[in-house]
């Protein structure tokens, strides 16, 4: 009896030292990812809120004219008007509703969209810092260089990141569920990025060294879901095939800047959930902020 | 007790156990990384439940991956994952269970946490749940419920395999930012899953095993014919029912020596005063009335 107890104690002992290791890997990493995202939120001087209420003031500040551009203004908002610098597009408001306005009147609103523009484009650097601190491991990694092929055969090498205002990229296999389901809406944001200089691209990692059986597969998988944007392939032993047989989870989508690194924290799971899409639209967000500001 | 007697198998089961455990998870710095073993090995299953997606895992899971195959659009049944679950259950049946399987160790473990603890007798009829839950979560749903492209969901990985929860989404989201941003619903419902299994193997003796596992049931199938077998000497046996009473899978050997429930632990051979019941591998007239032949 004794001898069993002592077995019990022995493994409900290495038990818990194995789970306490687990703990101890985990709470130091975590702590150490907080602790950077904290730093550098420090050497921001100003949050998004205290910069988001500055902008108030000084729409606030011309109250009654400011009233009068809003009122004229175009209801019929698109996601491009959504996703340009809002100074921008309070300057063209005031453009459209000039001749309501005195001369005077004209330049105290076109200043203070000046301000207010000027105020989001640093609104746009904290998320890109925000990306930065949350993604701290992928962030900075730059796709390895690499030459390979569309699935029609055309070549592809880096050059493909430098024409791109940023490029989604999604790794994803033919046997995938939630990634064939993701292909119709990945089709769709490419549609909608490419007027932003952006491009979906995918990398099926059954194709990787031009492997026949899997294009054929992955082409009809494509043609099926009517996603028409660019898939592409190269050899599985370069380093860009390292890249795409270490992912583990699948899909997982990453966005690229133009000169081909990582922005943000790469997205595990389809964008035909909305949170999921959310997600990845910050990345772009971030790559487009990053790209406007060079 | 008489120790020496004792066959070393049931005497050194729990480091066989941990034993197993550990050569099933052999690539332990996988934890502190965060990814997964994704070599040759993975294309063999182990014999126990033990989840592909643990850090460690060296092998596939036997009920993970025959969901896998099933819910492809390019199969409609696993020939390979079943043969080698048939050979499995030949060579060892329910010993596999009891000696080999990482989570049937997990729930004996927490068994020993000092608490009331109850019998399972009266809940027999639950038994049969685990044959539900092979046909229709491993077999049928992976087959039929399909989209347009005839892809299928792996039902039992994912809405009720708690070994998933904590072998991989635990260990994978406590050091895998991208793993942790992914966890949503269905890690909640999971987690619940396991928080139960956990609380009610502390009361109950492998509540999972008994009820719920569909590979337990897979094996009980072939416990009658497998070749590792349990043998009662009925000339040794005094019908004291000690037997009975510490069997904790709720068996009565000296009736049924190869019931499917009987996962070969060896309680009842501690338990037996005349050393009547012992383990037999091999061909051979299986019965309890083979050594009344003089």
């Amino acid at each position: 009896m004794k001898f069993s107890r002592v077995t019990a104690l022995l493994l409900s002992l290495t038990l818990a030292f194995s789970l306490a290791a687990c703990g101890q890997g985990a709470s130091s990493a975590s702590s150490a990812s907080s602790s950077s995202a904290a730093s550098s939120a420090a050497a921001e001087t100003k949050t998004e809120e205290q910069l988001l209420a500055e902008e108030n003031e000084i729409l606030s500040a011309n109250d009654a004219l400011w009233e009068k551009v809003f009122a004229s203004m175009d209801k019929n908002m698109t996601e491009t008007t959504l996703s340009t610098n809002y100074g921008d597009f309070l300057r063209s408001s005031v453009e459209k509703t000039k001749d309501q306005f005195s001369d005077e009147e004209y330049k105290t609103l076109t200043a203070d969209a000046e301000k207010i523009r000027a105020i989001e484009e640093q609104i746009a650097t904290l998320a890109l810092a925000d990306a930065a601190a949350s993604g701290a491991a992928a962030q900075g990694t730059a796709f390895p260089q690499f030459e390979g092929s569309d699935l029609e055969g055309n070549p592809v090498d880096n050059s493909l990141f430098a024409g791109n205002a940023f490029t989604v990229v999604n790794f994803w296999f033919n046997g995938c569920k939630p990634c064939v389901e993701e292909l119709d809406d990945l089709n769709a944001l490419n549609e909608k990025v490419k007027a932003q200089g952006g491009e979906v691209v995918g990398i099926n990692t059954e194709t990787l060294d031009g492997n026949q059986q899997g294009i054929d597969a992955a082409k009809k998988l494509l043609a099926a879901t009517g996603a028409s944007y660019r898939n592409i392939y190269f050899a599985s032993g370069s380093d860009a095939g390292k890249f795409a047989l270490n992912i583990m989870a699948f899909p997982t989508t990453y966005v690229f800047d133009r000169d081909g690194n990582v922005v943000g924290q790469p997205l595990l799971g389809g964008i035909d959930k909305e949170e999921n899409l959310a997600a990845l639209q910050k990345n772009i967000d971030a790559a487009l902020a990053k790209d406007n500001a060079k | 007790m008489d120790k020496k007697k004792l066959n070393p198998l049931a005497r050194f089961r729990g480091f066989i156990q941990a034993g197993a455990t550990l050569l099933t998870n052999i690539h332990l710095p996988n934890f502190a990384k965060g990814t997964l073993y994704q070599g040759n090995g993975k294309y063999v299953c182990v014999p126990g439940l033990n989840c592909y997606s643990c850090p460690g895992a060296a092998g596939a899971c036997p009920v993970g991956a025959f969901q896998a195959v099933v819910g492809s659009s390019k199969f409609r049944f696993s020939y390979y994952i079943t043969g080698i679950l048939i050979l499995f259950g030949v060579l060892l049946g329910r010993f596999i269970c009891g000696f080999l399987c990482p989570f049937g160790w997990f729930q004996e473990l927490l068994h020993k946490i000092p608490s009331p603890k109850l019998s399972t007798k009266k809940l027999k009829p639950l038994r049969y749940l685990k044959y539900a839950v092979l046909l229709v979560m491993v077999v049928l749903l992976p087959l039929l419920a399909v989209n347009e492209l005839g892809m299928g969901d792996p039902f039992f990985c994912k809405y009720l395999c708690p070994q998933g929860v904590l072998e991989g989404a635990l260990p994978l989201s406590l050091t895998n930012a991208g793993i942790r941003a992914a966890l949503g619903k269905l890690f909640t419902w999971k987690a619940c899953i396991l928080l139960a299994v956990i609380m009610g193997s502390v009361v109950f003796y492998r509540p999972f095993c008994k009820w719920l596992c569909p590979l337990g049931a897979f094996y009980a199938l072939l416990n009658k014919v497998s070749l590792f077998q349990m043998r009662v000497d009925t000339h040794k046996c005094v019908s004291c029912g000690a037997c009975a009473r510490a069997c904790k899978m709720d068996v009565d050997i000296t009736k049924t020596p190869n019931h499917a429930e009987c996962i070969r632990c060896g309680m009842c051979m501690k338990a037996c005063p005349t050393d009547a019941i012992q383990y037999k591998f091999g061909l051979g007239d299986q019965s309890n009335t083979e050594t009344t032949k003089e």
